[in-house]
């Protein structure tokens, strides 16, 4: 009799089950349009040509041991990690009440954040305090919370079916409803798996709601730079955020706009309302790694550090990432042409109109059936695609896919 | 908390100091980092959640060895973690939630008197409500208190999960015999009480990754179901990398499939998936003998200089004439020594020679040099001599 005789059979995470299931198929014309990872043209992972020169340099400066970083991670990484989100003039920064914690990927940040909330946020050890995410949002949400202690993880109004947009009403009649101090994790740009962001205005609105009625923010900024090729552009929410006054949770992942993936690099920015507030704060998300990874890995944050730390560097990035986010737009355009062309039921706006790595196509789950079984394209169930699977080379395949899609199988109603 | 004072000696933090006072890259991790930067056909694609397939493969050989039946019999795996303590952290969420029931928060976690510092917290952290001593350290004898460690194993509830410490025993330094090791594995099975290792110092300790791995095998041939958790930490030289591993035998590989399905859950919503330098480093190296031979070495020349400071640092303070015994400090294995100094001691050896060590009066051997070798005897000599 084993010790672990009765534990259960965990199902496989979705996403990378999809993967699984595309590697085992031989069909010479399949396309992987589900895990969220940028290919190039050629559909081949693309190591950052900057990434790829400051690996070199790291590789050759004697200088560099493999000591312990400090708990809360790299500190050049910290400060940079805080500007690039912030901006490099930003008053918060100079005010000294920003800090944070280097965290594994935006996975890593999210869960300190979340784990020290549910900690010493709203009360102590107050686990029922509410902690919103959007409907729908990226599958992980909800379990990092759930595993951090919260109990009451529920939907806000997001994604609009019918119109295929945001449910902005919806949205703010839940921001209105919810508990004074719920926590709301807003996603900064390119919504995952939508696509679809506030635009200013109705970030205003939402705004305005939240810090009248003492909503807790936390952002997931995992895309900054990626969803439109300009940092700035990218961070326009949660600057607008911060001079708004809140104190806030930034959860950055330098996975996709370094295309870093495998070295987890990501960063939990923390505004407070002054550095005192902000030292208590850290000392205590310190005690949090201290059981988790106790201090966190160097090569990637000294990756980014490096680039966004050097003008020459900085440029050289800001250029691959245009690179990446250019030739998302690209096939954005592409499909919806293509689409429009072919004549395929029902309007592809939303294509060009949805903003980063995914698009939240409408198809409905037997159209997502058809199109793995029958057409060998594999696609998240929710209708959800990764833009970066589309190349030059596939892009007809993909747009006739879609198109036999939804001539052949029925529409849901919506 | 290190001012400039030119005799400031820190012998507190758990790096390893080659003679120089400096830290030390491994020749081999420098030749492989190169090997790696040099390789087109490597990408940045996130790792599989339980990590790079060909690290964990090598990492349990290198706990449970080339010939293990375990790895023979497919019932052995694990999981690829943020080093040492984040594969204790798995293990202990896994423990928690799956172990003895289905969220049992009140099984019984027993850790050594004393132990690492952060034991308590990552189980505490996991869940577990009762953690709980186990009779280690005799500080009258300076050395292991086995009576008492074996009365706490046959009087702990069934089914309590003991945390035990593979080799190189943090702090004390002090390790079970192998027959003491057998006396404990024969309470332990008969009583069903759950083995779960804590390896951070393989090869760093005698210099012999077989040795150091006597225990863990010697439990695993007597069948028991364990877990392993393993840092790379300190025998590569690889602190900042955090290269960890967590092994799990099971039974067979059917329990085996579902408790690192479990696992996998438990990892995606902590990090996710790991990083992938430090594993790659380690891999390529374990997988390759030209490299697994001349890491092998260089963590023979890690150990050997550790081995030296003890017999120097026990020769000068004889030589000294300092009261009390010292053949602990050539007893006690690995990185660190319980030198019986006192908290007052201790404190004197802080504000009076600028000689940094924990209250407990544990000191890391390897940052003893040649060069401050005459020091810190001396140090040790006026606290012993001057503070009661």
């Amino acid at each position: 009799m084993s010790v672990f005789g009765d534990v259960p059979l965990a199902p496989p995470v979705a996403v990378f089950k999809l993967s699984a299931d595309f590697r085992e198929d031989g069909h010479p014309q399949k396309v992987n349009l589900g895990v969220g990872a940028y290919r190039t043209d050629d559909c081949q992972p693309w190591v950052l040509p900057v990434v790829k020169k400051v690996e070199r340099l790291i590789v050759e400066d004697a200088g560099l041991n493999h000591e312990y970083l400090p708990i809360l991670g790299l500190p050049e990484f910290r400060s940079a990690s805080s500007k690039v989100a912030l901006g490099d003039g930003s008053a918060a920064i100079k005010d000294g009440r920003v800090g944070g914690v280097q965290a594994l990927g935006g996975t890593g940040a999210l869960r300190i954040g979340a784990e020290f909330l549910r900690r010493w946020y709203n009360g102590v050890n107050n686990t029922a305090t509410p902690v919103y995410v959007s409907a729908p949002t990226w599958e992980n949400h909800n379990s990092v919370f759930a595993d951090a202690g919260f109990k009451d993880i529920r939907p806000y109004h997001y994604w609009d079916a019918a119109k295929r947009g945001l449910d902005l009403a919806g949205l703010l009649d839940d921001l209105e409803k919810a508990p004074e101090h719920s926590v709301f994790v807003l996603h900064a740009c390119a919504h995952n798996p939508t696509g679809t962001d506030p635009t200013r205005e109705e970030w205003k609105q939402i705004s305005e709601i939240m810090k009248r009625r003492s909503l807790f923010v936390f952002f997931d900024s995992a895309y900054q730079g990626f969803a439109s090729g300009d940092l700035d552009k990218d961070a326009w929410a949660i600057r607008y955020f911060v001079s708004e006054g809140f104190e806030l949770f930034i959860a950055q992942s330098f996975s996709k706009n370094f295309g870093l993936y495998n070295e987890r690099v990501g960063y939990l920015t923390v505004v407070a309302r002054d550095s005192e507030n902000l030292s208590r704060t850290l000392s205590q998300m310190e005690k949090i790694v201290r059981t988790t990874w106790s201090n966190p890995p160097s090569q990637g944050a000294r990756i980014v550090s490096k680039t966004l730390n050097c003008p020459e560097l900085f440029a050289e990035w800001k250029s691959n990432v245009k690179t990446m986010a250019d030739r998302v737009l690209l096939m954005r355009d592409q499909l919806k042409a293509k689409l429009q062309a072919l004549g395929t039921p029902g309007t592809w706006d939303h294509i060009t109109q949805q903003i980063g790595m995914f698009s939240f196509t409408g198809l409905n789950p037997k159209q997502v059936e058809y199109m793995i079984a029958e057409k060998h394209v594999y696609l998240m169930a929710s209708g959800r695609i990764n833009m970066c699977g589309l190349t030059t080379s596939n892009i007809d395949y993909i747009a006739q896919s879609i198109h036999d899609a939804v001539t052949k199988v029925p529409q849901c109603r919506s």
